[in-house]
């Protein structure tokens, strides 16, 4: 069976250019003449495999995070910096909410829009998108990992009691017709780059800010899916590869004419 | 050696255990009061890492990161505690709970398990006893000269001595309750106990305070969704084989790099 899939596209500059996602016209940042000696184009391709390769470490690590909950899928793209030669590459993360998929176990927890949890770390306070939550030992509600969410109400971890365990939109945890406490939100960042530390964790911004009222959608039951489209990975890793061989090809070439240089021109006579 | 290589394997590691899990439930799919489980991941660390054309740079400000994460690891395998369907058996002491809640059974070590499997049965000591022989609660004594037994909604167990007799109310089954269901630790046999994860137990007797109901003659079938287990299943299927062409490509790359020296 043969299915189109209408995200199956290449650049349109796509073998030919070595940083089709480059961010800011070359023009824009001149090189120093000092720098743009005959054999630069060497350093510069050099530099264009190692973003390729950058780039493959970061679409199989999407691919291997399809089925983590709560996965928020990154990129990675070129920038052009002042008196810098070829590229630099920076990350940054797709927060779009993944899939979301009902379990119907009362203590899964998913955020539908923005912002993130709140759990107190070892390393100190982190943002979390959600997923399956537990009781630990102290009756805190702790997420899988066993960091305890923390509250509004008392600024800390919360502690339930025995019995059924509601939570609204908003983030409020009821037990037996009472609110409990609040589950604390904080909204991602605007124009910052939140930084990522594994186990499904972001280390919050210098200043936090907390998410707007009105902006809160918790469901309780449910469970994020990563936010991958593996389709679209797929369609990446093809394009990093051929541009990977281009780059290589470019430097096989540039060696080619330094050999007749130094062969041919260079022949004594 | 490029890391990427490493990564897809974590991937392709948590898709085969996502597929064992998988045939797990499909095995399941006729055990009474199966509940389905699903596999549960987490990203690696990430490696923050900078540009090395930024080194030297005097704009230190300008420098972007790069974090690189390194795969996935599997956190738990968690449990759904969804109702599963009620299947007709009108056998009188196959009772399902329609709702919350799960039976509390009396293990020979003084222990309480939980089940939601109710095939009930009668001991050579009369008492009302789950198919593997542990009695219900604090067990509710069946006499044998009694014939017609019928449990009602809200649980109360009752029979008739002989045809026409009257009935009499003979125990209660009580139903006990988790604030995280999918925290208890699965004994096997269909039972499960308490876990600080799971929260204490609450017990109640049916139909009050948001506990099921039960039903007689019914029994609760497995949760398992066979479309469902399908589908999830040619994903975990295609999620390998991304993550192994993944592998691939990064090999195809480390070729491409060896080829530029002749």
């Amino acid at each position: 069976m043969w299915v189109a899939f209408p995200m199956l596209r290449v650049p349109a500059h796509f073998p030919l250019s070595l940083f089709p996602q480059t961010a800011s016209p070359s023009s824009r940042f001149p090189l120093p003449p000092s720098r743009k000696m005959p054999l630069n184009g060497l350093d510069s391709a050099a530099s264009a495999l190692r973003y390729w390769e950058r780039k493959q470490e970061i679409v199989a690590n999407n691919l291997a995070n399809v089925s983590t909950d709560g996965f928020k899928a990154q990129r990675i793209f070129a920038r052009l910096l002042d008196g810098i030669r070829g590229p630099v590459a920076q990350t940054g993360s797709d927060y779009t909410t993944g899939n979301l998929r009902q379990t119907g176990n009362a203590l899964d927890v998913a955020i539908d829009g923005p912002g993130f949890f709140v759990v107190n770390t070892p390393n100190g306070e982190r943002y979390t998108r959600g997923g399956p939550l537990r009781l630990d030992e102290k009756h805190q509600l702790v997420d899988t990992d066993g960091r305890p969410l923390i509250g509004v109400k008392k600024g800390g971890p919360i502690t339930l009691l025995d019995g059924l365990v509601e939570i609204d939109k908003n983030g409020n945890v009821t037990q037996n017709g009472q609110v409990v406490d609040t589950l604390r939100m904080d909204a991602a960042p605007k124009g910052v780059e939140l930084e990522r530390e594994g186990n499904a964790l972001w280390v919050p911004p210098a200043t936090k800010e907390p998410l707007a009222p009105g902006a809160h959608n918790v469901k309780q039951g449910w469970i994020e899916e990563s936010n991958v489209n593996s389709m679209s990975t797929l369609v990446d890793m093809i394009s990093i590869q051929r541009a990977y061989a281009s780059a290589q090809k470019a430097i096989v070439e540039m060696d080619h004419t330094n050999e007749t240089i130094t062969t041919q021109i260079a022949k004594p006579l | 050696m490029n890391p990427a290589l490493r990564t897809s394997a974590t991937g392709m590691a948590a898709q085969q255990t996502r597929t064992e899990v998988i045939a797990n439930n499909l095995a399941n799919v006729n055990t009474t009061g199966f509940k389905r489980s699903r596999a549960q991941f987490e990203d690696l660390l990430y490696q923050t890492m900078q540009g090395q054309q930024v080194l030297g740079s005097s704009d230190t400000n300008t420098a972007p990161s790069i974090q690189v994460g390194r795969g996935t690891r599997l956190t738990a395998i968690q449990r759904l505690h969804t109702q599963g369907a009620l299947e007709q058996t009108g056998r009188s002491l196959d009772v399902a709970i329609d709702g919350e809640g799960f039976f509390p059974v009396q293990l020979p070590g003084g222990e309480t398990a939980y089940t939601r499997d109710g095939s009930f049965q009668i001991s050579d000591q009369g008492v009302l006893v789950t198919s593997d022989g542990y009695s219900i609660g604090s067990g509710i004594k069946i006499p044998n000269d009694v014939t017609d037994i019928s449990i009602s909604a809200t649980g109360v167990v009752s029979g008739s001595k002989g045809p026409g007799g009257e009935a009499q109310e003979l125990g209660r089954i009580e139903l006990a309750r988790f604030a995280n269901p999918s925290g208890l630790s699965s004994l096997g046999q269909n039972l499960y106990s308490a876990t600080a994860a799971s929260g204490e137990a609450t017990s109640g007797y049916p139909t009050d305070d948001g506990m099921g109901r039960l039903v007689q003659g019914q029994l609760e079938g497995s949760n398992v969704e066979i479309v469902q287990e399908m589908v999830d299943m040619i994903s975990a299927q295609r999620a390998y084989e991304l993550n192994s062409k993944a592998v691939k490509a990064a090999d195809e790359m480390s070729q491409t790099a060896t080829d530029m020296v002749r």
